[in-house]
């Protein structure tokens, strides 16, 4: 055996390597971003780090944030490490498979912002070659769009017809499928394999909240949920108003 | 006195004819001097037919009266019955009593003039009508513009025969007349009832009927006839058990029912008229109470880190509308611990929720939901919900126990030179102490030196003496490797805590 434990040094981490958890970021019904702490089960909304949040997304490591005249990139003490002046109207998120930002993506004004090197770079995507409307991007320029006949997903390489994939719908970097269909979650993952989890409300919208975790917001209603999609351990969890 | 002291002026005292011109208004009115004032006031209406020397006669008259009198006050008489006031002539004629009744009546003494006016005198005389003294104001007692004074007095005659009295109120007299009748002694619950008393039905829940027994005795010397019984008030129906006419010889006695009805939750009056005579009746309609309410959880046993749904459910399905306050309260069995925030609703505040029983259901509403979802927490310790209704309070607690450590996320990353190990978990005894980690090789062979353990007491105490989610924590345990990493396939953890050991799952690298 060619290799040794260092006894000492696990007992120089302990005291700087204990936090208090963190899933990631949500926009709150008031539209503030807030860190949401605990765990499963035993969720605390933390203090609100911003307001005049559209949409957010966040994988656990980072949150991008969209506000009526920019967008922002927050590490995850909430710091805003990159950032840039854009048109009002809200945001679609996209992720890389290690949590770090991929693109932005500006219905309004089908603007693509692609995050390199800690910075913002604007781009352009032709409406038309996209032929419907944009529900989600994800990274490596993928976008899912939905068209009279469907849900469409595009890239590069051409498109593919998502058969009984409805709006809201996600698509993560690992091209994991996340969409809500009444009062189910439905997830496929690259493989197609396909796994549905029961809300308990009708959902109304769905978003990246943590590593693991999405964001469900009930439709027509101010509640708002974490749904752990880590297979075999599916839930759903209702979070703290925070009222 | 009148016609001499505003003869002057032939437009005036033709004004003043036309308002002395009722009865009851002649009575009332104490003084000439008053009705010079109102000739005065009216003077600024006479218009070319007054003339200089009228309006200076007027004048001179009303000087006189100033100076006679400090103020121009004008009293006038009232007989009041709810909210109804009938002037009162020279005469008034109390209604027939029967001997051993006590008649009441109230009257109002109002000032209409324009200046503060003292009631210096008020009294009454005769037998068998009295002033209630209890009602009667403190003389001298000074009446102000618009306002007034009532008083009451009542008419008891203890034999038949007619019956009459003097009332004086400073300068108006009013004859009271009344007279005693041979008429029938009515009883309710058991005991006898004046003519102008009152039969009092009580209190009772809406919808519900209460029937009371009355009885007509005879108590004369000679059959008596009723002729009429008459039952008025939207919540008192009857009587049953008796038809009027009805003759009762001497001694006899007939019982009979009224009953009592209320639809809302009021106060109801109503009147039972006896040949004229009446006694009131009076009830009050109350809401039905809530039914009394119990909680349902839908775990009757808690562990940390959880979401619990709680309902309230009620006895029986409630005939009312209400609301009532479900309070969390959370006592931790931690001593160095105050609270956890995590413990609390999720809807709405924190720790306080309305919960709303609508009339028809038998389960408590919060918003529109049937239920409300709650945190354990991660603290050990008691939640206490508490219900406070109008009419009642129910409690329930559901207690977290002390347990080993929770690990709700394990795994490991491995790097160059490194291998991380992260948990996040809970402790809810804040009392973590020891961390042990073994590693294994491909072929599942503990890797030297075998467990390496860790006392983490203090790191733990002082995280948590400073964290914000409460037992909650994420820790991350970095081993520097000399050699090939690649070598360490997995890990198991054992944490320690007051409660227990919780080990991991196979920590995979």
């Amino acid at each position: 055996m060619k290799f040794a434990l260092m006894a000492f040094g696990l007992a120089s981490f302990c005291h700087a390597q204990i936090g208090a958890p963190q899933v990631g970021l949500i926009t709150d019904a008031n539209r503030s971003v807030r860190p949401v702490l605990g765990l499963a089960g035993n969720f605390l909304l933390g203090e609100s780090l911003g307001e005049d949040c559209l949409s957010s997304a966040s994988s656990g490591s980072f949150t991008l944030v969209k506000t009526s005249s920019s967008v922002l990139v927050l590490n995850r003490l909430g710091e805003v490490t990159a950032a840039l002046d854009v048109e009002d109207g809200p945001a679609l998120f996209a992720f890389a498979a290690d949590g770090s930002p991929a693109l932005i993506f500006l219905p309004g004004s089908s603007a693509l912002l692609t995050f390199q090197e800690g910075r913002l770079e604007r781009s352009q995507v032709d409406p038309d070659q996209l032929g419907g409307k944009v529900i989600s991007v994800a990274a490596g320029g993928r976008f899912l769009v939905e068209r009279p006949d469907g849900i469409w997903q595009t890239d590069l390489a051409g498109q593919k017809f998502l058969a009984g994939v409805h709006a809201p719908a996600i698509l993560t970097a690992r091209e994991e499928l996340f969409w809500i269909d009444g009062q189910t979650l439905a997830l496929r993952d690259l493989a197609g394999t396909e796994r549905r989890l029961d809300l308990g409300f009708a959902g109304g919208s769905i978003q990246l909240l943590g590593s693991g975790w999405l964001q469900v917001n009930e439709q027509d209603s101010a509640r708002q949920f974490a749904v752990r999609t880590t297979p075999q351990r599916e839930q759903v969890y209702q979070l703290p108003e925070g009222q | 006195m009148l016609k001499t002291a505003v003869g002057q002026s032939g437009v005036v005292r033709s004004l003043c004819h036309q308002r002395l011109r009722t009865p009851a208004r002649i009575t009332c009115w104490v003084t000439n001097a008053l009705v010079a004032t109102y000739c005065g006031e009216k003077q600024t209406a006479v218009s070319g037919a007054a003339t200089a020397v009228s309006r200076m006669m007027i004048l001179k008259v009303l000087g006189a009266v100033l100076f006679a009198l400090p103020a121009f006050g004008q009293l006038q008489l009232f007989q009041v019955e709810g909210v109804k006031e009938t002037p009162v002539a020279s005469v008034y004629q109390v209604p027939a009593a029967a001997p051993g009744d006590s008649l009441e009546t109230r009257f109002r003494v109002r000032n209409q003039g324009t200046g503060a006016i003292a009631l210096q005198s008020l009294s009454l005389s005769g037998t068998g009508i009295k002033i209630v003294t209890a009602s009667a104001p403190s003389l001298p007692y000074t009446i102000a513009p618009a306002a007034f004074v009532d008083f009451r007095f009542v008419f008891s005659p203890d034999t038949l025969g007619s019956y009459s009295a003097s009332l004086q109120v400073n300068n108006i007299s009013v004859l009271i007349r009344g007279s005693a009748v041979a008429a029938v002694t009515v009883k309710f619950a058991g005991s006898p009832l004046s003519s102008g008393a009152t039969a009092d039905f009580g209190k009772l829940e809406r919808g519900v009927s209460l029937q009371q027994t009355f009885s007509l005795t005879n108590f004369s010397n000679a059959p008596l006839t009723v002729s009429s019984i008459v039952i008025s008030g939207t919540a008192f129906q009857g009587p049953s058990g008796i038809t009027a006419p009805v003759t009762l010889s001497t001694g006899q006695s007939v019982p009979f029912q009224i009953t009592f009805t209320p639809q809302t939750a009021t106060a109801f009056s109503g009147t039972l008229t006896i040949d004229g005579r009446s006694f009131n009746l009076t009830g009050m309609g109350l809401d039905p109470p809530l039914p009394s309410a119990s909680f349902i959880l839908d775990s009757a046993t808690a562990s940390s880190s959880q979401q619990l749904k709680l309902k309230v459910v009620l006895a029986a399905t409630s005939k009312v509308n209400g609301t009532g306050t479900l309070t969390l309260e959370f006592r931790p069995s931690v001593t160095t611990v105050l609270d956890d925030p995590a413990i609390q609703f999720l809807s709405g505040p924190k720790r306080q929720a309305t919960v709303t029983v609508v009339s028809g259901e038998a389960i408590g509403r919060f918003g529109s939901s049937l239920e409300m979802v709650f945190q354990t927490g991660t603290t050990a310790g008691t939640i206490l919900f508490t219900l406070k209704l109008p009419n009642s309070t129910v409690q329930q607690s559901l207690v977290v126990a002390p347990a080993a450590p929770g690990i709700d996320i394990a795994n490991g990353t491995r790097r160059v030179s490194d291998l991380d190990i992260n948990l996040t978990g809970f402790d809810n005894t804040r009392s973590a102490s020891r961390l042990a980690f073994t590693f294994y090789d491909k072929n599942g062979k503990v890797l030297a030196p075998g467990a390496v353990t860790a006392d983490i007491s203090k790191d733990f105490k002082s995280f948590f003496g400073s964290s914000p989610a409460g037992g909650a924590f994420a820790l991350r345990a970095t081993f520097p490797v000399s050699g090939d990493p690649t070598v360490v396939v997995g890990a198991d953890v054992e944490m320690t805590n007051a409660a227990g050991v919780t080990k991991t799952q196979r920590i995979t690298f």
